[in-house]
C-alpha cells in the first residue's frame, strides 16, 4: 500500500514536471515567436552550446534542442537527416553518428517494419504509435512517436518526434504489478471518492462482500455495505481530515445479507489544492476473531462469575505467595475481606504456626511447578477459630515454564471431617459388631459370589477372607445345589428364614446351620445383594438329640413304671381275686355249717349255746358285708376313670327311686337344687351320690320330716356340691375320722354301716382331682361337700387314708 | 366207680362246699342223682364214660353240670372248653357256681359257652335258695333235647 502511494506521488510529480516542461517549452516558443529572445544556451553532451537566433530556422533548431522529446527528420528513403540531442540520448549515441544513418538503427529490430510503415504513412497523414527504440546498451526504450511530413522543406522528409514513455510504462507496469499484488492481497481494498463512490474494488473485497468489481464500482460504499460506524460519521470524517488516517472496526453487510465485522484502515488522498479527493479503505474480516473475542470475554465473565459465586475459596497468589485475588467464598470461610487479604502472606493471617512447616514444603513444590502439591491442614479464621481445610493448589506458569503464581481452591472440611470421623467411627462400630458376631455372616452378590465375610465365617470354613471373597457362596456347603436354591429364594421372596444347610470346613468337619438371609438395597432402592447369617445349630441339634434321647429314656422309664404299675395292679388283682374267692369260701362254709349245726343240734343246745351260734352267724354276715365293701373300694381305686359331661341332677333323679322303700314309713323331704353339669365318671359319681344320699337317709331316720338337701355352692371360686341333712349329725371334733376306712362315729347298733362308704366317696372324689369335706353338729345335722377341682379346704383324710386292699 | 345216670354233675374240689351243696340240693328235693367230680380230670373222665355208655344205648350223660372255676389240675375254664368241644357233651347246660364275681371270670366263662354264671352266696339261706332255684330252673323249667343226648356226632345237625 505504501508503494502505491509512492507511485501515485511519483506519477503525479512526473506529470507535474512534464506539464511544467511543456509549459516552459511553450513559453520559449512564444518568446522566440515574439522575437524577445536572441539566443539560447543548450546543455548538450559535449557541454553547453550557444545558438544565436538569427537564421530563420534558428529558433526552431533551438526549440528542437530544448525539447525533452527526441526529434528527428527522416528522409523518404529512411535516412536520418537531422536528430536532436534528446533523441541521441535516448538511443545512447551521439547525434553526429546518427546523421545519415538509417532510421532503423533507432528502433529495435522487432519494430523496424512498423517504423517503415509509419514513415510511409506519415507522408499522407500524421500518425502516432508506440514503438521501442533501441539503446546502444541493448535495452528497449518505449516511446510514443508521432510522424508528420515536414511541409516546405527542400528534401521530402518526415518529422519524427519521440516521447519517452518508459517511465510511464514502468509506472504502469508497476501499477499493474501492484494491482496484481493488490488482488492477491487477502484484505478488501476499496478505493473511493470522497463522496463515497467506489472507483476501485479488489478481489479481496469481492471475496469478503460478495459483490464483483463491476457490481461495486460506481456504487456508494455506505449504501452498498451498510457500514455501521463505531463513531458518528462527522467525527470520523473530521478525524480523517486531520490525521489523514483512521483505524477502527466496522460492521458491514455482505451481499447475502450476513453481517461481517472488519478491522478497517482509511487513508485520505488530497489533490494539489489540499482538498480530499479520495479515501482508500482497507478492511480485514475480523468476524471470526470478534466472535472468538466475544466468546473469550463471555467465558471470562462466566469464569469470573463462577469464581465469585463458588462455595470454594478461590485465591490467587503471586510468586511470593501474597494474595492477588480473593473471592467471596474465601471471605466467608476465613472471615477476612478482600481488602484485608490482598497482598498478605498466608502465614500472616490464615496459617497457624503449627501448620507452617508442612506448608513450607507445599510452597516449595509449587514453586517448582508441581501441580500435585495439595494439602489438608489447619487454618485460622479471623475470629480465631481453628478449621480444617482441604487445599487444591495449581501453579501458574509463564510460557517459559516458570511459576509465576498459584491458584488455590480451599474447602472448609471441618464439619465434613467431623462427619467423616463419625461415619468412620460408626462404620468401625458396625464392622466391630459384624466381626464380633459369633454367627458366620456374609454378603453375596447377585451372581452368587461372596462379597464380604466376617471372622466367624473364616473360622467356620477354615478359609481366609481373601480366599472366600469372589468365590461361589454355594461351594462351601455339603449340598451346594440346595444352598443355591435357598439363595435364589431370597431374591424371589426378599427373605428366607431358618433354611437348613450344612457348612463344610476345609478339614472336612461339617457344621449344621440354619441360614437366615435377606436382600439388601442401595440408596436407589435397587437390590445389591444378599446378607446371610448362619446360625450354628449343631449345639441345638445336639441338644435336640439329647432331648430326644432323654424323652425316649423318660418314655422308657414311664413305660417301665407303667409296666411295674400294671404288674403291681395285676398282683393286686390276683390278690383281690384270691381274697374275694378264698375268703368267701371259708366264710360260706362257716355260715353254712353253723346253720346246719343249728338245725342238727340246735335242739340240744341251751340258750347260751344258741346265742353263741347266733353270734357266729351274725359275725359272718358282718364279715361278708365288709368284704364286699372292701372289694368295691379297691375296685374303685384301680379302675380307669372314664369321664364325660354329666348332669348331676340327672344322676340324682336316677338314684331317688332307690330310696323309696326307705321312705315308705317316713316322710322324706327332698330339696334338690340346680346342680352343675360336670366332667366326671358317671358310674363312680353315681356311687358318690348314692353313698351320700344313703347316709343322709340313714341318719335322718329319726327325724320327722327328714330334710335332705342337695345343692350347689362355691368355695374360693370353685364350684362345690353339697348334701345336707337334718339328721343325727356328728361331733366336729371327730371330723378327721369320717372318711377313714372302717372308721365310724356311731355305734353299730344305732346306725349300721361298714364304715367304708365315705372312704369310697373320698377315693372317687380324689380320683377326679377334687376335694371332699364335711361339717356337722351333733343332733342338728351334717353337710357333706365335694368339688371336682382342688379346693383350698384342707383335706386331712388324704393323709390318713389307708387301704387294706388298695 | 359204678357209672349210673345222674341229673347233675357237680364239679367241686372243696369238701365243705360239696357237703353244703348236697345238703342244699337235698333239702329242696331238687335232684335225685348227683355225681361229684373233685377235679376237672375226674369230671372229664366221668363224662367220657357216660358218653360211652350213651353210645351203647344207655342214657348216662348228666342233664346239668355245676362247675366251680377254681379247681386243681385242670381249672374250670379248661373243663368247660373240653365239654363244649366234645359234640357229645356240647349241649349239656353248664352253670358256673363260684365264689368269684370277677368280671374277667364271668366274661371268660361266657366266651367259653357257659349257660349261666352264679356267685355262691356266703349266707347259708341264700346259698340254699340259689341252689334250689338253679335246680328248679335248669332241671325243671329249662328244656333240653334228651333224645339227642343219646347220639354222638349230632353236632352238625342244623
Amino acid at each position: 500500500m505504501a508503494g502505491l502511494r509512492e507511485l501515485e506521488s511519483t506519477s503525479k510529480e512526473e506529470l507535474e514536471q512534464l506539464r511544467k516542461r511543456l509549459a516552459d517549452a511553450e513559453d520559449i516558443l512564444q518568446a522566440i515567436h515574439l522575437g524577445e529572445v536572441d539566443g539560447v544556451v543548450v546543455e548538450g553532451a559535449s557541454g553547453p552550446q550557444v545558438f544565436t537566433l538569427q537564421t530563420p530556422d534558428q529558433p526552431y533548431r533551438a526549440l528542437v534542442e530544448c525539447m525533452s522529446q527526441g526529434a528527428a527528420s527522416i528522409s523518404e528513403r529512411g535516412a536520418i537527416l537531422f536528430c536532436n540531442q534528446s533523441l541521441a540520448n535516448m538511443v545512447g549515441r551521439p547525434p553526429k553518428k546518427l546523421l545519415g544513418s538509417s532510421a532503423d538503427v533507432l528502433v529495435r529490430p522487432s519494430d523496424r517494419e512498423k517504423l517503415r510503415e509509419l514513415l510511409s504513412r506519415a507522408f499522407e497523414a500524421e500518425c502516432e504509435a508506440e514503438i521501442k527504440l533501441e539503446h546502444i546498451e541493448g535495452r528497449a526504450v518505449p516511446v510514443k512517436v508521432s510522424l508528420r511530413e515536414i511541409a516546405g522543406a527542400q528534401v521530402r522528409s518526415v518529422a519524427f518526434v519521440a516521447t519517452d514513455v518508459s517511465d510511464i510504462r514502468r509506472a504502469e507496469e508497476t501499477i499493474r504489478e501492484q494491482a496484481a499484488l493488490v488482488d492477491l492481497a487477502h484484505d478488501a481494498m476499496i478505493f473511493r471518492k470522497f463522496d463515497g463512490r467506489i472507483v476501485f474494488w479488489n478481489r479481496g473485497a469481492k471475496d469478503l462482500y460478495g459483490w464483483t468489481a463491476e457490481e461495486a464500482t460506481g456504487r456508494n460504499t455506505q449504501e452498498l455495505l451498510q457500514t455501521r460506524l463505531p463513531v458518528a460519521a462527522d467525527t470520523l470524517y473530521a478525524t480523517i481530515r486531520n490525521a489523514q488516517e483512521w483505524e477502527g472496526e466496522l460492521v458491514q453487510v455482505r451481499r447475502d445479507g450476513t453481517q461481517v465485522t472488519v478491522a478497517s484502515r482509511w487513508s485520505l488522498l488530497r489533490d494539489k489544492a489540499g482538498e480530499p479527493v479520495a479515501i482508500l479503505e482497507v478492511n480485514r474480516d475480523i468476524t471470526a476473531r470478534k466472535q472468538a473475542e466475544q466468546a473469550i470475554r463471555q467465558n471470562e465473565e462466566r469464569l469470573q462469575l463462577q469464581i465469585e459465586r463458588m462455595p470454594l475459596a478461590c485465591i490467587l497468589w503471586d510468586r511470593d505467595f501474597r494474595v492477588s485475588s480473593w473471592n467471596p467464598a474465601a471471605e466467608r470461610i476465613f472471615g477476612f475481606t478482600k481488602e484485608q487479604a490482598l497482598g498478605r502472606h498466608p502465614y500472616e493471617f490464615i496459617v497457624p504456626r503449627s501448620a507452617q512447616a508442612a506448608i513450607d514444603r507445599i510452597f516449595d513444590r509449587l514453586l517448582h511447578g508441581d501441580n500435585t502439591a495439595h494439602s489438608t491442614n489447619e487454618n485460622v479464621t479471623a475470629d480465631g477459630r481453628r478449621i480444617l481445610c482441604r487445599w487444591t493448589n495449581t501453579p501458574l506458569k509463564d510460557p517459559e515454564g516458570e511459576t509465576v503464581g498459584v491458584l488455590s481452591m480451599a474447602e472448609d472440611t471441618t464439619e465434613l471431617n467431623r462427619a467423616e470421623e463419625q461415619l468412620r467411627s460408626a462404620a468401625r462400630y458396625v464392622r466391630g459388631l459384624i466381626e464380633a458376631s459369633p454367627d458366620p455372616l456374609a454378603t453375596i452378590s447377585r451372581e452368587g459370589k461372596i462379597t464380604d465375610v466376617n471372622a466367624a465365617t473364616e473360622k467356620a470354613t477354615g478359609l481366609s477372607r481373601e480366599m472366600l471373597i469372589g468365590s461361589d457362596f454355594s461351594s462351601y456347603f455339603t449340598r451346594p445345589d440346595e444352598a443355591q436354591r435357598g439363595y435364589e429364594r431370597v431374591f424371589l421372596e426378599g427373605t428366607v428364614r431358618d433354611y437348613p444347610l450344612a457348612l463344610r470346613h476345609v478339614s472336612g468337619q461339617v457344621t449344621d446351620v440354619l441360614y437366615n438371609a435377606s436382600v439388601f438395597k442401595n440408596d436407589q432402592g435397587a437390590v445389591e445383594g444378599v446378607f446371610a447369617a448362619a446360625r450354628d445349630v449343631s449345639q441345638l441339634k445336639k441338644a435336640e438329640a439329647e432331648l430326644r434321647a432323654l424323652n425316649e429314656q423318660l418314655e422308657e422309664r414311664v413305660a417301665a413304671r407303667t409296666r411295674e404299675l400294671n404288674a403291681a395292679n395285676k398282683e393286686l388283682e390276683s390278690f383281690n381275686y384270691a381274697v374275694a374267692h378264698d375268703l368267701r369260701a371259708p366264710l360260706r362254709h362257716i355260715h353254712g355249717f353253723a346253720e346246719l349245726l343249728a338245725q342238727e343240734a340246735g335242739a340240744h343246745l341251751n340258750d347260751t349255746g344258741q346265742r353263741y351260734l347266733r353270734f357266729i352267724q351274725e359275725s359272718i354276715d358282718r364279715m361278708s358285708s365288709l368284704l364286699q365293701e372292701l372289694l368295691n373300694l379297691s375296685r374303685i381305686g384301680r379302675q380307669e376313670l372314664r369321664t364325660e359331661p354329666c348332669s348331676l341332677n340327672v344322676l340324682v333323679q336316677q338314684l331317688l327311686p332307690d330310696f323309696e322303700p326307705d321312705a315308705v314309713h317316713r316322710q322324706i323331704e327332698w330339696r334338690i337344687g340346680e346342680l352343675p353339669k360336670v366332667e366326671c365318671d358317671p358310674i363312680l359319681m353315681k356311687q358318690v351320690l348314692s353313698n351320700l344320699l344313703s347316709n343322709a337317709v340313714k341318719f335322718t331316720r329319726q327325724r320327722r320330716p327328714a330334710v335332705i338337701e342337695v345343692g350347689q355352692t362355691e368355695r374360693h371360686g370353685v364350684p362345690v356340691i353339697f348334701v345336707r341333712d337334718n339328721g343325727e349329725g356328728f361331733d366336729m371334733k371327730y371330723a378327721d375320722k369320717l372318711f377313714g376306712v372302717f372308721q365310724r362315729l356311731h355305734r353299730q347298733e344305732d346306725f349300721e354301716g361298714t364304715g367304708v362308704g365315705l372312704a369310697i366317696v373320698q377315693r372317687i372324689i380324689h380320683r377326679h382331682g377334687g376335694s371332699v369335706w364335711a361339717e356337722g353338729e351333733l343332733k342338728r345335722g351334717a353337710t357333706f361337700y365335694f368339688s371336682l377341682q382342688p379346693c383350698e379346704i384342707e383335706d386331712r383324710q388324704e393323709a390318713k387314708e389307708h387301704a387294706l386292699i388298695a | 366207680m359204678p357209672l349210673t345216670s345222674c341229673d347233675i354233675l357237680l364239679v367241686e374240689d372243696e369238701e365243705k362246699d360239696i357237703e353244703l351243696t348236697l345238703v342244699a340240693l337235698e333239702s329242696h328235693h331238687v335232684a335225685n342223682k348227683v355225681h361229684v367230680a373233685r377235679d376237672g380230670v375226674e369230671a372229664l373222665e366221668f363224662l367220657a364214660a357216660c358218653e360211652a355208655k350213651q353210645a351203647a344205648g344207655t342214657a348216662a350223660l348228666p342233664r346239668l353240670i355245676l362247675l366251680d372255676l377254681k379247681l386243681p389240675r385242670l381249672d374250670g375254664f379248661q373243663v368247660l372248653e373240653k365239654i363244649r368241644s366234645n359234640p357229645a357233651t356240647k349241649i349239656i347246660p353248664v352253670v358256673v357256681l363260684t365264689s368269684s364275681a370277677q368280671d374277667q371270670d364271668m366274661l371268660r366263662s361266657y366266651l367259653n359257652g357257659v349257660n349261666s354264671y352264679l356267685q355262691k352266696p356266703v349266707k347259708f339261706e341264700q346259698f340254699c335258695q340259689t341252689v334250689k332255684e338253679i335246680g328248679f330252673y335248669w332241671l325243671l323249667m329249662n328244656k333240653i333235647p334228651v333224645g339227642r343226648l343219646l347220639q354222638a356226632g349230632d353236632s352238625r345237625v342244623a
